[in-house]
């Protein structure tokens, strides 16, 4: 007879297995073929994580943060823990203020991205602006984060409707558009 | 089998906050400890175990990048292939049109020295096609009634050491061709007249296809001073007597041949000419337009 707990462990050793290797797959994407794009790197960890913060439960897209957040740190050479804690905050917050938002809103990806790159970019500026000295804020705003900002705009809207549109196709759902 | 939706969606509020609260505090731990260097070799470990795979994809990227500037670069020798080919073409129509220009300067130098000797105005002409059918000897050329040809209008033309010679008259006129009769077609009539010494005899002279290009000059009195060797020339009296007539732009004094033979034939004399030119190898021809003696 089978047993449950068992059972359950071996399925979440899986699932964070499966979760870091997508990560890691993502990470090594965004470093390695969007390191060009107009210039500016699009972060593409930054914006798979805000938009599922929407369709997703904060739990595994906590775990999406802390994971990718650590792969990041570890591929780019920053301090261990230094991306997690950007990217764990800016989930927060961006579950914090659009949790009771319906997901069908159009406009919702467009707001949680320009908190959640606040949020993150704010942190990592505030670790950086504690860590590193000579560090200068207003290079850090005008070259990092509104280049960072708007390039992250772009794919907001259809990536979100892509990943809309798997989780409905997942759970056989019937997309419901409100504008 | 558990439902995967129920792990990740069935918990509490308060245990959803407690695991993102451990998660934040554990990543502000390990950014604590790193930067005070505890954690350098764990973070070392992480990047040395990462490079390799960051490595292999990068690898594979500049690859792809170089397949895809190799594939340019063969577009762009392709069409610089294609403008060499290009050039080549005009290249070599460039030196083949070198030799025609040297023809055509041979022919306008000869026209030129024509027109300094003798005083004629001269159109040059290429012979197109010589009709030879039915017995008729009338060649076309390349110019016609837009270059001012007119019918009538005598055409003389070169042979080897020959001197500029007549060897036909203009029968009909197109716009940009025209029709000579050979002056050894038999419909072919001119007033000649042949210089023996200080004497000089007329007559007519007319082509015959069965005498194998020789030339018959009658209606010459039988006493006329006439012998081989002579040479005759046009005489032009279609100027002096009908001037309305369209062999009336023939001038006088074109050379034509030499007395080959003479006979008595009743009570005149008719006189074989040999023309300077034989018809049939002319290909350049000058079209005497206008006759400013």
């Amino acid at each position: 007879m089978d047993n449950p707990q068992r059972y359950k462990i071996e399925e979440i050793v899986w699932h964070e297995i499966r979760t870091i290797v997508l990560l890691i797959v993502i990470v090594i994407g965004q470093k390695v073929f969007l390191t060009d794009i107009f210039g500016v790197s699009l972060n593409l960890l930054l914006l798979l994580i805000v938009l599922r913060t929407l369709i997703e439960p904060i739990v595994t897209i906590g775990r999406w943060a802390f994971y990718g957040g650590i792969i990041y740190d570890s591929m780019s050479g920053s301090w261990l823990g230094m991306h997690s804690i950007g990217l764990i905050l800016a989930v927060v917050t961006v579950f914090l203020l659009l949790s009771r938002i319906t997901s069908e809103n159009w406009i919702l990806p467009i707001v949680a991205v320009i908190i959640g790159s606040v949020v993150y970019y704010f942190c990592n500026a505030l670790l950086l602006f504690a860590l590193v000295g000579g560090f200068n804020v207003l290079t850090y705003f005008t070259v990092v984060f509104i280049p960072g900002l708007l390039v992250i705009l772009v794919p907001a809207l259809p990536m979100f409707l892509l990943l809309r549109w798997l989780r409905s196709m997942r759970r056989g759902e019937l997309p419901l558009d409100v504008y | 089998m558990r439902d995967r939706s129920s792990f990740r969606g069935g918990v509490s509020y308060r245990r959803n906050a407690l695991i993102i609260g451990a998660m934040l505090f554990v990543a502000l731990v390990a950014f604590l400890l790193d930067t005070q260097g505890v954690l350098t070799p764990v973070r070392a470990y992480l990047t040395n175990s990462l490079t390799p795979l960051v490595s292999s994809v990068y690898g594979v990227n500049l690859r792809a990048s170089d397949l895809l500037a190799g594939s340019q670069d063969l577009q762009r020798v392709t069409q610089e292939r294609d403008t060499l080919l290009k050039e080549n073409s005009d290249l070599k129509a460039q030196i083949l049109r070198i030799p025609q220009i040297e023809i055509e300067n041979m022919r306008l130098r000869e026209q030129l020295r024509i027109e300094k000797t003798h005083p004629w105005q001269l159109i040059g002409a290429d012979v197109s096609v010589q009709t030879l059918a039915d017995g008729r000897r009338i060649v076309l050329i390349g110019v016609g009634s837009s270059s001012g040809v007119k019918v009538g209008m005598a055409v003389i033309s070169r042979y080897q050491s020959s001197p500029p010679a007549l060897v036909g008259v203009i029968s009909v006129v197109n716009v940009d061709s025209a029709s000579m009769t050979l002056i050894d077609d038999y419909s072919s009539v001119i007033s000649v007249q042949a210089y023996h010494g200080t004497a000089v005899v007329r007559g007519i002279l007319q082509g015959s296809i069965q005498q194998n290009g020789m030339l018959q000059m009658s209606e010459i009195e039988r006493e006329a001073e006439v012998a081989d060797g002579d040479s005759v020339v046009t005489a032009g009296l279609t100027r002096l007597y009908g001037p309305s007539l369209p062999n009336a732009a023939i001038p006088a004094d074109i050379p034509i041949g030499i007395v080959k033979s003479t006979r008595i034939d009743g009570r005149s004399k008719v006189v074989d000419v040999q023309p300077y030119i034989n018809p049939e190898l002319v290909h350049y021809v000058w079209i005497i337009h206008n006759d400013t003696k």
